[in-house]
């Protein structure tokens, strides 16, 4: 019996747009449990970023609830989120989205140290053992701007994942990245997951939601279809790819 | 030039450039400028008006009417450079007056009344057009209307020396063009023909009285021939007769001038310096604000190269912009002016006594406004040189501006205090957006310090020293230089610790210009010197440094001072500041001033040992001394007071005015400078909120940041301060005659406009990063 850590009830986003409205998310239900390596897929515009930025709190669902740890998101205030955000949740945008003008080390520590009842020792000794993880140790000094893509998404998942969060949510991570990054950076979100850390991933590649224990997919701002995998592994990469490409394609993927 | 309308539309409608905020920063220039130019304009033009219709003499000597011979009067008859001269007929009174039976503290001086000088209504806000006055009524100078003593209707009551027998109902005030500025003394009232010739012929009385309560001076006004000038005609008759030296004063008619605008040119010196500081506030500004908006359209600048647009065209699209927004604020600051005027120039009538136009001097301010504005386009055209560089392809890329633009220089970022380490390594990080910054919150420090230590050197107290006790003794004729001494112990009788302090004024020729000569009894030096020493033996003298200037001699030289009987050399001993008579003056010893055959002392102050001896001393004076000096309880001269009032008024509204000024100054650019970091680190906003920070968080670290670069440029302006602010006062003050002001530090005028200034940027750049709250972190979804 997985332990649910995320649930949404009645989750409805609409848009303004062109003097009406647009209903992205129309009462979505759905858990997301601890440990899982969740992946949200669905065709452009079924409103899966808008799923998880309504489920992280980045952005206010307009009606129903999520609730987190029996606190509904929707419902807190600015502080509160803020609190989640260095807390609870990490978050990787699909553009790094790093800050300009701090290092690499230091768009690693800064979430780290808004944690006031941590030492600063310990977060900036963790952000050495990620930056190694990552494999972006010897870049930790340079500016975003000096380091490719790849290395700008390592370090933004570093940086979610230095207050050690429940939950780590991740838009297209891989977006806009080349193959050989893509492989990187998925293989660190699969070893993440393999210690403990739950996942909830938004793509439109298959490929990364192969690694995926679960996939949600998407339509009209509903869950259609919940696929459940086995912990990923090399070997039975190519299995997967068929397993999840036959599931797709069953939904007119 | 289609194109750059096209595009200049385009960035007004955007609001790019900051158009509004320099719009702003000129409107405020214009409107600190307009306001000094067109009030020393006005008093100036209503000054001449008067003199030309009073058609008063280019050199003037004040003389009594007793020592004013045949002979002088022929040496003016035959001086080369004179072509006539006129006499006008002044009663001076020793007394204070009383007024409704009260004593006032009050002197005055009587002329005949004379239709020339304008009357003012029941309002004081105009004239009345048939001036006249009855036998019994006085016309006060307007400056005495400021005391409620004097109001109209009240009793005027004079001392002569038939006691207080002569008494005037003041019918009014009039606009004494001459002496009625409060940068004079004086109080020249007049009196009907008729009561003015009756006292003449029965109260007056003479240079051998014993008492001397009401002496006649007469004015001298001697007209120049074409060609000469005051100072051909002092020369000539201080060489052919003892007139100069005999005066009172002699003073050039453009001189009198020159004190009735006193304030008013120590203000225009003031604002040019201020106006200075301004401009190059806009300058930097501008500056700021084209390099930003450069690095943050630099993609687009390489879009419109690409598709034709030459740099020069570029350039110019900001030339006329700026150009555009500066003669906007002019014609707002000036628009602005006009209403303030009106009660500025209403109100400078108390200082001036003079009534002048309240319109703006548009054709003076016209040509400042011009003269900016012209400075400032050959600055943007200068500052937009780096369009140049941008190559189309690699702007268009990308480019590299991020590395390429920002500073490298980085600082630790420490977990305690975030907030603050954040803030400072935003600014080390960008240190090139936060120089210019820096640069004006360093000039507008150097300013605010300069007008404080001003503030405290036009302390009256500074400017008018005076000596001061529990008694005051007038003096008609009864109290002796040498005789002091006796005089202490007289009052020793009665307070065995009283102390006499007196001081003797007199003006004597040296060189050729009258001079006001002083001797003080006193334990305490009155004037201190700034170099050299005090005068300590009879030949010595100390001068003022305004009159070593003019004389153009140094310590150790030689003077001769010429009184009505002897010619004397004194050696100069030292310089000391002084205010009074335009700095020129000079202090002797008591022996020193009896050399030159003065032996009377002006005036004595007794400061007893015990308060409750005071009526017994004052009792036995006035029963000893009789008619020939006066005993009574200390007061403050009424005269000066007003003059010390109109010093704090005038000083504490420049003070405000440039707090004012400045505060908006930084909240504009603040808010400039706000705006542009806000649009170039809209993204960093959202992933800082994103990783966990508050909009509060955020805003603070804003407000930190400009704090901070308040406080750097803080430092940088206070050590500016410390070198330019003594020299600057300077030349602003030599017209008055102080050169010193470096003894006038304190924390106070240091730490108050740091402290100001860190704070109206802190609570400016809270202010101005309100838009934070907007920033959604849902903006940094890639759809």
């Amino acid at each position: 019996m997985k332990n649910t850590i995320l649930s949404a009830k009645g989750l409805c986003k609409s848009f303004a747009h062109n003097g009406g409205q647009v209903h992205v998310l129309q009462g979505m239900d759905v858990d997301i449990y601890e440990g899982d390596f969740t992946v949200i897929m669905g065709a452009s515009g079924s409103g899966k970023s808008t799923t998880l930025y309504a489920l992280s709190g980045m952005d206010r669902a307009t009606a129903g609830e999520v609730l987190y740890k029996g606190e509904n998101i929707v419902k807190m205030n600015e502080k509160q989120l803020a609190s989640l955000r260095h807390g609870d949740f990490g978050f990787v945008f699909q553009q790094m989205h790093l800050v300009s003008t701090l290092s690499i080390f230091e768009n690693i520590t800064v979430p780290g140290y808004l944690n006031t009842h941590k030492d600063a020792k310990a977060i900036d000794a963790r952000a050495m053992e990620l930056l190694k993880t990552m494999g972006i140790e010897h870049i930790q000094s340079h500016l975003p701007s000096q380091c490719s893509g790849g290395e700008q998404q390592r370090c933004a998942i570093a940086r979610a994942v230095i207050n050690e969060p429940a939950l780590l949510f991740a838009d297209e991570p891989t977006g806009a990245l080349n193959r050989k990054n893509t492989t990187e950076v998925l293989d660190l979100l699969t070893e993440l997951n393999r210690k403990g850390q739950s996942v909830l991933m938004v793509t439109h590649d298959a490929k990364a939601a192969c690694r995926a224990t679960r996939i949600l997919y998407i339509e009209d701002g509903k869950i259609v279809s919940d696929l459940e995998l086995p912990p990923y592994t090399k070997e039975e990469e190519k299995s997967r790819e068929t397993q999840v490409n036959a599931w797709l394609s069953s939904l007119s993927w | 030039m289609r194109s750059i309308l096209k595009l200049l539309r385009g960035n007004l409608k955007h609001g790019r450039g900051s158009f509004k905020g320099i719009i702003l920063l000129m409107a405020i220039l214009t409107f600190s400028f307009s306001g000094t130019i067109s009030n020393n304009d006005q008093l100036e033009k209503a000054q001449k008006q008067r003199w030309e219709n009073a058609d008063m003499g280019d050199f003037i000597v004040y003389i009594n009417h007793d020592s004013f011979t045949d002979e002088m009067k022929e040496s003016i008859r035959n001086a080369p450079s004179a072509a006539g001269y006129r006499v006008k007929e002044t009663i001076i009174m020793a007394d204070s007056v009383r007024s409704n039976g009260e004593a006032s503290e009050t002197k005055i001086e009587l002329i005949p009344f004379d239709p020339i000088y304008n009357v003012f209504d029941g309002n004081g806000k105009d004239f009345v057009s048939n001036p006249s006055i009855q036998d019994g009524e006085i016309l006060l100078t307007y400056k005495l209307h400021l005391f409620s003593e004097f109001q109209i209707g009240s009793k005027v009551t004079l001392h002569t020396h038939h006691g207080w027998d002569e008494e005037f109902v003041v019918k009014g005030y009039y606009e004494d063009y001459i002496l009625g500025g409060a940068t004079a003394l004086d109080n020249r009232c007049m009196i009907s023909e008729k009561d003015f010739a009756r006292l003449k012929e029965e109260k007056l009385d003479h240079v051998d009285s014993n008492v001397k309560l009401m002496i006649m001076t007469d004015v001298v006004e001697i007209y120049a021939k074409e060609g000469a000038t005051a100072d051909d005609l002092r020369r000539e008759l201080s060489s052919t007769s003892g007139l100069i030296r005999t005066a009172n004063a002699a003073i050039a008619g453009e001189y009198l001038q020159e004190v009735g605008a006193m304030y008013s040119s120590i203000g225009s010196k003031f604002v040019f310096v201020f106006v200075a500081m301004l401009v190059l506030v806009i300058l930097i500004t501008m500056n700021n604000s084209i390099h930003s908006s450069i690095e943050m359209e630099y993609t687009e600048l390489g879009i419109l190269k690409s598709q034709g647009f030459t740099s020069w065209k570029i350039r110019m699209v900001y030339v006329i912009q700026y150009t555009l927004a500066l003669l906007i604020g002019a014609v707002l600051g000036l628009l602005i002016s006009i209403p303030a005027l009106h009660f500025l120039i209403g109100a400078w009538t108390n200082i001036s006594g003079i009534v002048s136009e309240t319109g703006v001097s548009f054709g003076k301010c016209g040509l400042v406004c011009v003269g900016v504005i012209v400075i400032c386009f050959f600055f943007v055209l200068f500052a937009t040189r780096k369009v140049s560089s941008i190559a189309p392809v690699v702007a268009i890329n990308g480019g590299h501006e991020d590395v390429y633009f920002e500073s490298r220089l980085k600082t630790r970022i420490r977990p305690k205090p975030l907030t603050l380490s954040i803030a400072w390594r935003q600014i080390v990080s960008s240190l090139r957006s936060y120089v210019g910054t820096a640069l004006i919150v360093m000039l507008m420090v150097f300013f605010l310090i300069f007008s404080s230590v001003l503030t405290q050197g036009m302390k009256p107290k500074a400017l008018f020293p005076e000596l001061e006790g529990d008694i005051a003794v007038t003096n008609y004729g009864g109290l002796k230089l040498d005789k002091l001494a006796d005089f202490e112990q007289e009052v020793r009788a009665i307070d065995a610790d009283a102390q006499v302090k007196s001081q003797t004024d007199f003006r004597m020729e040296i060189d050729g210009e009258l001079i006001n000569i002083m001797t003080f009894h006193s334990q305490e030096p009155v004037y201190r010197p700034l170099k050299g020493r005090a005068a300590q033996y009879e030949n010595e003298i100390m001068v003022a440094s305004g009159l070593s200037r003019i004389l153009n001699k140094k310590i150790g030289d030689s003077i001769t001072i010429a009184s009505a009987t002897r010619t004397e050399e004194y050696v100069i001993t030292g310089y000391f500041d002084a205010v009074s008579n335009f700095g020129k003056m000079a202090v002797v010893t008591e022996e020193g001033m009896m050399r030159l055959g003065h032996h009377e002392v002006d005036v004595a102050y007794i400061s007893l040992g015990d308060i409750g001896n005071k009526d017994a001393v004052i009792s036995h004076l006035n029963s000893t001394y009789g008619n020939s000096l006066r005993a009574k309880e200390y007061e403050e001269n009424r005269t000066l007071a007003i003059v010390k009032n109109v010093i704090i008024v005038v000083m504490n509204a420049f003070s405000y005015a440039i707090y004012a000024i400045l505060f908006i100054f930084s909240a504009v650019i603040v808010g400039m400078v706000c705006k542009r970091s806000f649009i170039k680190e809209r993204k960093d906003i959202g992933v800082c909120k994103a990783m966990g920070f508050t909009a509060g968080d955020l805003r603070k670290q804003f407000a930190l940041r400009f704090s901070m670069v308040a406080l750097i440029g803080s430092a940088a302006g206070g050590v500016l301060a410390l070198f330019l602010s003594e020299p600057l006062l300077k030349v602003i003050f030599s017209v008055v005659g102080i050169t010193d002001f470096t003894k006038k530090y304190s924390v106070f005028n240091v730490a108050l406009p740091v402290v100001a200034i860190c704070v109206s940027f802190y609570v400016c750049a809270y202010f101005s990063s309100r838009k934070v709250k907007s920033v959604e972190v849902r903006e940094l979804i890639t759809e």
